[in-house]
């Protein structure tokens, strides 16, 4: 790995890139909106860590997190915004571009 | 890292098939459309009957994938997204929309040429092998992009049940209608097994404790 590789390695968007993180949004990427019971069996993660990784995605604005009642059950009901969704093609892009550069392509 | 998040999105988009309700689902359509056939072969061509019949077949297609499509979804609200959670798939855009007619239009185009210009002794033998290998592609496509791999197995089977049946001698249209039906159950058992085993699996989740 190079100077350059390095360099673009330290621009990626570390709100994403964070494991736990990436994964949720690839999620959320891929659908309209999810609950938190499907994003908790799909990542594995806590209810605690869950909820973390799920504020600090919100926080950036990649995003929303809804509360609801369905059959007088709380549920709360996730989903990407267009900047949270812009920011993850930016991501795959990039990323893209470092494993290119690396692969000598 | 590209392959996973690949994995990942091929994943969540086979969620719709962990509880095996869209199985049992596409196993009815096709007992639908198998009993649908019989009724056309078994009707003497004269009657009134028949040609209605004949007329609405592409009718009973649409309304069974329509049919389908909103009956898993409603089976899902009350029985999945209360075990193993709610999600709802993005709609396809314009240019994907296009995508998809396009292809249909090609694959259902290619079909008729194909149809057309094979000659009934061929077709006689062959057409249940290309149901059969048509099938098992579409089947595979989904077992590969939804990343569901028992739906490779149905799709080999249905391969195999293309090629058993149009071994036996019997005509075409009893032919399609065993072949639709026996297809139907292929997908209706791999259903029904699944189904049992996610009940087990999995129950309901009375709070979400966020």
């Amino acid at each position: 790995m190079n100077d350059e590789n390095l360099h673009d390695l330290t621009e990626v968007d570390r709100i994403i890139h964070e494991p736990a993180r990436l994964v949720i949004s690839t999620i959320l990427y891929t659908v309209k909106e999810a609950d938190f019971l499907f994003l908790l069996h799909e990542s594995g993660l806590t209810k605690g860590n869950l909820s973390s990784h799920l504020s600090k995605l919100e926080e950036a604005g990649y995003i929303t997190i809804q509360k609801r009642f369905n059959d007088k059950k709380p549920q709360t009901l996730c989903s990407m915004t267009p900047l949270g969704r812009q920011a993850f093609e930016e991501y795959r892009a990039h990323i893209k571009k470092i494993m290119q550069k690396m692969n000598g392509e | 890292m590209k392959d996973k998040i690949g994995q990942i999105m091929r994943k969540t988009y086979g969620y719709w098939w962990v509880d095996g309700l869209a199985e049992i689902g596409m196993g009815l359509m096709f007992a639908i459309l198998g009993g649908y056939n019989y009724l056309l072969i078994t009707l003497p061509l004269t009657t009134a009957a028949s040609i209605f019949l004949s007329f609405g077949e592409p009718l009973v297609f649409l309304v069974c994938w329509f049919g389908y499509g909103r009956l898993a979804r409603w089976t899902k609200e009350r029985l999945t997204y209360r075990r193993t959670g709610y999600v709802a798939y993005q709609q396809k855009n314009r240019k994907d929309r296009t995508k998809r007619a396009i292809i249909s239009a090609v694959l259902g185009i290619s079909m008729a040429l194909t149809v057309t210009y094979i000659g009934p002794e061929m077709l006689k033998v062959n057409s249940l092998v290309m149901v059969g290998g048509l099938m098992a592609l579409v089947t595979l496509f989904l077992a590969i992009w939804h990343s569901v791999n028992r739906l490779i197995l149905i799709a080999a089977v249905q391969f195999a049940l293309g090629l058993w049946i149009s071994s036996f001698p019997i005509e075409p249209g009893l032919g399609s209608t065993l072949l639709m039906a026996a297809i139907g159950a292929v997908w209706l058992l791999s259903g029904i097994i699944v189904f049992i085993i996610y009940l087990v699996r999995t129950k309901p989740v009375e709070e979400e404790n966020v």
